[in-house]
């Protein structure tokens, strides 16, 4: 298989289909924790060793400062992503811009971070009302 | 800044206040005197609102706050809103043990859940809350609930409206 083509924001992903990983992947589905690439590892992650190597970590949700510090580093990338696309910082868009910036980020999934609310209220520089309320206009 | 939530369609401003404190007579009450000139003005409306609960909305509202020590799920707004309270709680086995039997002896006694304002609370500190609290009696112990009750619509309020 051919390799993934090398990025620089993310260090060697995880590989789902790992013997190991795969036969974990629905007991973390169950406890809601999930893996990590060995690089990402904090020290509450639970490291799994196949043939004495490392092959992932597991990040259960109960250990909120490993996962919601990660969890912001995504979301955030989304964010710094988005304003790069519209050439603008977030805070600055008009108030249509806005709405418009909270129904993209919803198509990319940036509600299911944890803080996520408050997270993108912040980069918005709205409260967290005002992106519900945009979330409600969206037609969900 | 309060512009959205003044002219926010009656059911977007009543779905976030309920997220804040699932009583509906307390959320309407806060909807119904929009619009408001500032936060504070929210937060005293609210305040007031909240002295008002009676003992059915009180037990209403409770039913929507997990367990201290279990962790709320899902994606909702109230979900988000618990586990920030909560997440100055330890998880460490002897903590969540603690808790459980707590909250265990508490439900016996009571016959409701443990309810605290958690926000900045150590883990320790909510145990040694809740052990006076088993000494209170019944009658006490409402009017305690019903203050914690108070204290979480009220932070929640703020972090909803606040930039």
């Amino acid at each position: 298989m051919a390799e993934q083509q090398a990025r620089p924001n993310e260090t060697a992903a995880v590989d789902p289909d790992h013997p190991l990983l795969s036969a974990l992947q629905p007991l973390l589905e169950r406890v809601q924790g999930r893996f990590v690439a060995p690089d990402d590892m904090g020290p509450a992650d639970v490291p799994l060793v196949w043939d004495g190597e490392v092959v992932a970590g597991v990040r259960l949700p109960s250990s909120p400062p490993a996962a919601a510090s990660e969890a912001v580093g995504d979301l955030g990338r989304l964010l710094e992503d988005l304003a790069d696309e519209l050439g603008v910082p977030l805070s600055q868009l008009a108030r249509a811009e806005k709405q418009r910036a909270v129904r993209l980020l919803e198509e990319r999934g940036a509600f299911t971070y944890r803080k996520s609310a408050e997270t993108v209220a912040e980069a918005l520089g709205v409260s967290r009302f005002t992106v519900y309320n945009y979330l409600n206009r969206t037609g969900s | 800044m309060l512009d959205d939530f003044n002219s926010a369609p009656s059911a977007v401003a009543t779905s976030a206040l309920l997220a804040c404190c699932d009583a509906p007579a307390w959320a309407a009450a806060v909807r119904d005197q929009r619009p408001y000139p500032d936060l504070e003005s929210v937060l005293d409306v609210a305040d007031k609102a909240a002295r008002e609960l009676t003992a059915a909305d009180v037990d209403r509202a409770l039913a929507a706050h997990p367990r201290i020590g279990e962790r709320a799920e899902g994606r909702g707004t109230d979900a988000e809103f618990s586990r920030e309270e909560q997440s100055g709680v330890s998880t460490d086995t002897d903590t969540r043990a603690a808790l459980h039997d707590g909250n265990h002896a508490y439900e016996q006694r009571f016959g409701r859940v443990f309810l605290i304002c958690a926000t900045g609370l150590s883990a320790e500190e909510i145990l040694a809350a809740l052990r006076e609290r088993l000494e209170n009696d019944e009658p006490t112990e409402a009017a305690v609930v019903a203050e914690e009750l108070r204290k979480i619509a009220l932070l929640r309020l703020r972090k909803l409206l606040a930039r």
